[in-house]
């Protein structure tokens, strides 16, 4: 049994959708394929359930909304569930009615019934399942009431006879249905749907239509109906059609809802009057940014990975060689273990419980509802380089990841802006970086740590909309911008959610760590143990230490003219932890730590350009990915990697010029 | 008049969205604003940034310029 889940954006589905199931995984991974299309085992293991981001109605505007169309067109399911929030039925209802129409099985969980009552408002499910003929259930998502009910009735979707909901929609409209349908070709989706999309101007089943029939004889009888229409009532058939199904929800609310006038003022209306306040919403804000900021790195992330980093490079260092000379490895395998695999790879996991805190800290934000607000908080700053607030949700994601960040661009309607925001938001320092800053500042700053860090951080926001400012005005040609937001009511946050979620974006790092940087530090110990002279060569005769040669005097302008430098940055282009597995495998010297001899082989200057470099240069392969899949062009996802290149080698090059002469 | 010449609290009945540019009016409309709605102006950012108004209940931020093109009437009451 496959089920699908759609929703009004803010409805609660994340909750539902963790209540009615208990794992999941996505379709595809994070080299980025459909990260968007989520499939989750339902609990009972009676099927499969399929999350689709939240949308309006199914005629989309923006890029993600047309996700759940396509799936409507292209994918077969048994059936839909529809979450509808109670507390905003008649908003909600005008996707359900259209669900209706698309002739699939519909079962609709009517969620935060709990809500609705305090706000004074009481639906008679009955009723309004007897009027839409479906099984309205009545659910808390959040506390999970109801939910064993709403998966009972799964079953009946499979057998249920329903038909497609038919709405009269007036003579006009009626008549060019009729039209419509008998130029439709031969299909299995219901065809009165698809000519009402069709004529609603819905994209997405124009561009479906046009693989199979012939369109043209259809866009005129759209074309006449939009004139006859206007004639009569000055509106265009969209909004007419919209109409139509506002008075059957009309008539529905009437005969269904009770409303109570309450007059209590919300507790989210009196937490946006502070944290939207006008003078101190961005104050606070960057307040809350700093505080995760420095619990990440200073007050509790770097404690811990210290802990850690002591117990891989002292007890599991020690375990594992006492277990290999029990064994009798030999000394090339111990050598590839302890130098190669422990040295790589766990220079790499050190970093994973700070990035697990990070993660924790985004999914708060994206949970709690605060980061509509930041949205609002941000736009106009963000306008006046020529971007929408929107765009900064994208750039906080990428902190902890380029490419769910450069997905969630999506949601930005305008195409130029979201096109600069996709190509911006790898400027956003990840966590695949902080790696890199935290055995840099450990031996070169450790008296102000978190403050480096924290530079680099704002350099690549700067940065960013500096760039942002230049890309409006010259490369993209403007177009009509707008902002629109929804303020969706704070929740607070669930550990099940929050957890599944931190979990969700961490998991992708730590299984990185165990393939690809395994894999790479196995590979690039092997370059750095083998040379032209044969193997176990010493490192400076290494075929890495060739390869890294040859691109050092490239790097020597910018303070890190070394060859262990260049094989360093050469390997984060796969990913950017690899720079720190990569270093922990050339600089590995038994008796001294790593930071001893990274101090003698950079000065602080040069430390913080390569830092800077590291900031900037290029994005990772998973995220050009991103950005060539979500542009659909192989120019701009090379433009990524050109601007960021000549952008990176530019500013270390101040940097270090300006930076050693001064100190 | 128009929407951003409300007081913050004060309330007013929509009666024109037609000089909202279009894909506003779509996601407007997808919000469920539309016209003899009412709408409360809730909040005024500063520089000219965003407003955010409340209908049925729900809050919603606008750019100022956008809620300039939104005719409403204050209610009689």
């Amino acid at each position: 049994m496959q089920i699908a889940l759609l929703g009004n954006p803010n409805t609660g589905k994340t909750s539902l959708f963790n209540a009615l199931t208990n794992s999941y995984e996505y379709v595809g991974n994070w080299s980025g394929v459909t990260v968007e299309k989520k499939v989750g085992q339902f609990v009972d293991q009676s099927g499969q359930l399929i999350d689709l981001p939240g949308v309006y109605s199914l005629n989309p505007i923006s890029k993600d909304e047309t996700v759940v169309t396509n799936y409507l067109l292209e994918d077969t399911c048994e059936g839909l569930i529809n979450i509808i929030d109670a507390a905003q039925l008649r908003r909600n209802l005008h996707l359900t009615l259209q669900l209706r129409e698309t002739g699939n099985p519909v079962i609709v969980g009517l969620n935060m019934v709990d809500v609705a009552k305090n706000r004074g408002i009481t639906i008679h499910t009955e009723r309004l399942a007897q009027a839409l003929d479906l099984t309205v259930m009545p659910i808390v998502a959040r506390t999970g009431q109801g939910i064993d009910m709403l998966l009972s009735h799964l079953p009946e979707l499979k057998t249920t006879n329903q038909l497609g909901l038919v709405i009269d929609y007036g003579a006009i409209i009626e008549h060019a249905i009729a039209k419509i349908t008998n130029h439709l070709s031969q299909t299995s989706l219901n065809k009165r749907w698809l000519a009402l999309q069709f004529l609603e101007g819905n994209h997405e089943i124009e561009d479906y239509l046009n693989k199979t029939s012939d369109i043209t004889v259809m866009q005129q009888i759209r074309l006449d109906a939009n004139k006859e229409i206007s004639a009569s009532s000055n509106r265009t058939l969209e909004q007419v059609i919209y109409q139509y199904r506002d008075q059957f929800i009309d008539a529905l609310i009437n005969s269904t809802v009770c409303t109570e006038k309450n007059q209590t003022t919300p507790l989210s209306e009196r937490i946006d009057r502070i944290v939207t306040n006008r003078y101190l919403g961005i104050p606070i804000f960057l307040s809350l940014m700093y505080i995760m900021f420095m619990l990440t790195f200073d007050w509790l992330g770097f404690p811990i990975s210290d802990l850690l980093d002591a117990f891989f490079s002292g007890p599991l260092t020690s375990v594992i060689q006492a277990g290999l000379n029990l064994i009798g490895a030999s000394s090339f395998i111990e050598a590839l273990i302890i130098d190669g695999i422990i040295s790589g790879v766990g220079g790499v996991l050190v970093f994973v419980p700070q990035i697990f805190i990070l993660f924790f800290f985004i999914s708060l934000l994206e949970d709690s509802g605060y980061m509509a607000r930041v949205a609002t908080v941000m736009d106009r700053i963000m306008q006046s380089v020529g971007l929408n607030g929107k765009a900064f949700i994208p750039m906080i994601i990428s902190f902890g990841c380029n490419v769910p960040g450069v997905m969630a661009a999506r949601t930005i309607e305008q195409p130029k802006e979201r096109l600069i925001t996709t190509l911006l938001t790898p400027l956003m320092s990840c966590s695949a970086r902080l790696p890199v800053y935290a055995l840099f500042v450990g031996a070169f700053f450790s008296q102000h740590q978190a403050l480096i860090v924290l530079s680099l951080y704002v350099l690549g926001v700067v940065v960013a909309f500096i760039l942002a400012f230049v890309f409006s005005k010259t490369l993209f040609k403007n177009e009509q911008s707008f902002f629109i937001v929804e303020l969706p009511p704070y929740r607070l946050p669930q550990w099940k959610t929050l957890s599944r979620s931190t979990w969700d974006k961490g998991k992708g790092f730590v299984k990185k760590a165990g393939t690809f940087i395994f894999a790479g530090s196995v590979f690039i110990w092997l370059l750095s143990y083998s040379g032209p002279g044969g193997v176990d060569v010493a490192m400076d005769e290494s075929f890495l230490a060739m390869i890294g040669g040859i691109f050092a005097p490239l790097l020597i302008p910018l303070g890190f003219g070394t060859w262990q430098a260049a094989a360093a940055l050469l390997t984060g282009f796969l990913a950017k932890e690899i720079v720190v597995a990569t270093m922990a495998i050339i600089y590995v010297v038994p008796e001294t730590g790593m930071q001893e001899v990274l101090q003698q082989a950079f000065t602080p200057v040069s430390a913080y350009s390569f830092m800077v470099f590291i900031l900037l240069y290029v994005p990772c392969l998973a995220t050009v990915a991103a950005i060539n899949k979500e542009t659909q062009s192989k120019r701009l996802a090379w433009f990524s990697i050109g601007y960021a290149f000549i952008l990176a080698y530019l500013l270390s090059f101040i940097i270090n010029q300006v930076g050693s002469r001064i100190i | 008049m128009f929407l951003n010449e409300l007081k913050i609290g004060e309330t007013a009945q929509i009666t024109n969205l037609s000089q909202v540019q279009v894909l506003l009016q779509k996601r407007l409309a997808h919000l469920g604003i539309s016209e003899a709605c009412e709408v409360c102006l809730k909040n005024k950012l500063p520089f000219g940034g965003p407003c955010v108004i409340d209908c049925k209940g729900q809050a919603v931020s606008l750019r100022k310029k956008d809620i300039c093109t939104i005719q409403v009437e204050k209610s009689c009451r």
